[in-house]
């Protein structure tokens, strides 16, 4: 194959097996799951069990415990601490068990509040590791005070919350555990592609119909359309791939209350409405005029849908919308960046190159048309 | 009734095994993109065949 004419499909074929091999291969870091209860009260010999998942001090993480004790890679579990976010509350275990075979840790806490000026609400529970790491969960635990709790115990220290700064860890080839998505935050290299595949390819679809409204050219027109057509393709498969993924994380096929999902459902019903359009007619110039104005006219009102209204609006599920973060700031770590990047422009040519098999396919039937 | 810690241990694997499905949801998804872009390439192998068909 000539490299200059076929760069995309070098470029589709070796990233998107890198973006796949890495995506399915690579470890996820530890991270707590599950707190249990979820609700507590003050008092003596309380218990609190928390999940680990890919905890590092699982037998088969570490086959020789004592060897890799000594330069400080083994991490064990040391003690669990609860940390309060307002008025500075901090408890730490006075006992913890875990086992070798499971990611899960048991935590004796002792939480006497006393005569201190702690208002019930929730606390990050911490595990420390036996390295100085931790392990945290935000916001895990409310904690309140029982009624007989008036005497006070030794282990809270107030305003101590700078101990638990989680420093910045060093770059590992991990990808970051969040809570709630776990091993699936690994869609971001499969499912958000699919949306800027179908942008990328409807924004080229509409660069082609401007050029063939300026100069009339069929060949533009059969480019914009096969362009939209596998643009489709894309957007379709991110319909189903978000409701896969929707399904298991936020318990919901369509979260119909989520803007994006709404504006994706009419962006995409305005694209069918291009097909259906197209298919009424006969005569290729006509038809090509008037679905060039129509797709030209419907890509920024698609791009209004999808992109900006989701971010005006107060409350989307979806990162970079609403309330919540985009993927710059926190939801993105280095690890994550390294495979989104590569996948988001691996897709993109890989869609580009289905988009030029229909072309080519288009083509050759509209020259045996005109034979 | 007080269990042992082993018993908690026991009793609680199960619950931290479905966090293993969430793997599931990105072999699905992969699986998903697969069989549509192959569902589209199969319409398009089928334009060509009719293309030669033509010709011929």
């Amino acid at each position: 194959m000539n490299l200059k004419k076929h760069w995309y499909k070098w470029v589709a074929s070796i990233f998107l097996l890198y973006v796949v091999l890495g995506g399915l291969f690579l470890p996820l870091k530890p991270g707590i799951t599950a707190v249990s209860p979820v609700k507590l009260f003050s008092g003596n010999d309380i218990s609190i069990k928390l999940n680990v998942y890919n905890a590092p001090w699982l037998r088969e993480n570490t086959s020789a415990i004592e060897s890799l004790s000594k330069d400080g890679k083994f991490q064990m579990p040391a003690k669990v601490i609860l940390v309060s976010k307002g008025i500075q509350g901090r408890w730490e275990s006075e006992k913890i068990d875990f086992s070798g075979n499971h990611g899960q840790v048991i935590a004796k806490f002792d939480i006497k509040m006393g005569q201190a000026d702690i208002s019930n609400e929730y606390y990050s529970v911490f595990i420390e590791l036996s390295n100085g790491k931790y392990l945290g969960l935000p916001d895990a635990i409310f904690l309140e005070r029982s009624l007989g709790d008036t005497v006070g115990n030794s282990t809270i220290k107030m305003n101590s919350n700078e101990n638990i700064a989680i420093e910045r860890e060093k770059f590992e080839m991990s990808f970051p555990n969040r809570v709630v998505l776990n091993e699936s935050v690994r869609n971001l290299f499969y499912h958000v592609p699919m949306w800027f595949a179908m942008l990328a390819l409807l924004g080229i679809a509409s660069w082609y119909a401007l050029k063939y409204l300026r100069f009339s050219n069929l060949e533009d027109d059969i480019m914009a359309d096969s362009l939209i057509r596998v643009g489709i393709l894309a957007g379709i498969l991110g319909c189903i791939t978000g409701a896969t993924w929707a399904r298991v994380t936020w318990q919901s096929w369509w979260p119909a209350a989520d803007p994006k999902l709404n504006g994706v459902a009419i962006g995409m019903t305005m694209y069918m409405a291009y097909l259906l359009l197209r298919s009424t007619m006969s005569d290729p110039y006509q038809r090509a005029r008037i679905t060039s104005v129509y797709s030209v006219f419907i890509f920024p009102i698609f791009i209004a849908l999808i992109v900006i209204m989701p971010k005006l609006s107060p409350n989307s599920l979806h990162p970079g919308s609403g309330g919540t973060v985009g993927f710059n700031k926190y939801d993105l770590d280095s690890t994550m960046r390294l495979f989104f990047y590569p996948a988001v422009i691996g897709w993109i040519a890989l869609f580009y190159w289905i988009a030029n098999l229909r072309l080519r396919i288009a083509q050759l039937n509209e020259k045996q048309l005109n034979k | 009734m007080k269990t042992s810690v082993s018993e908690q241990f026991d009793a609680n694997a199960a619950e931290l095994l479905a966090h293993h499905n969430l793997m599931n949801a990105v072999y699905g998804v992969l699986a998903i993109i697969f069989i549509g872009i192959l569902f589209y390439l199969v319409r398009l192998d089928r334009k060509i065949s009719r293309l030669e068909k033509n010709q011929s």
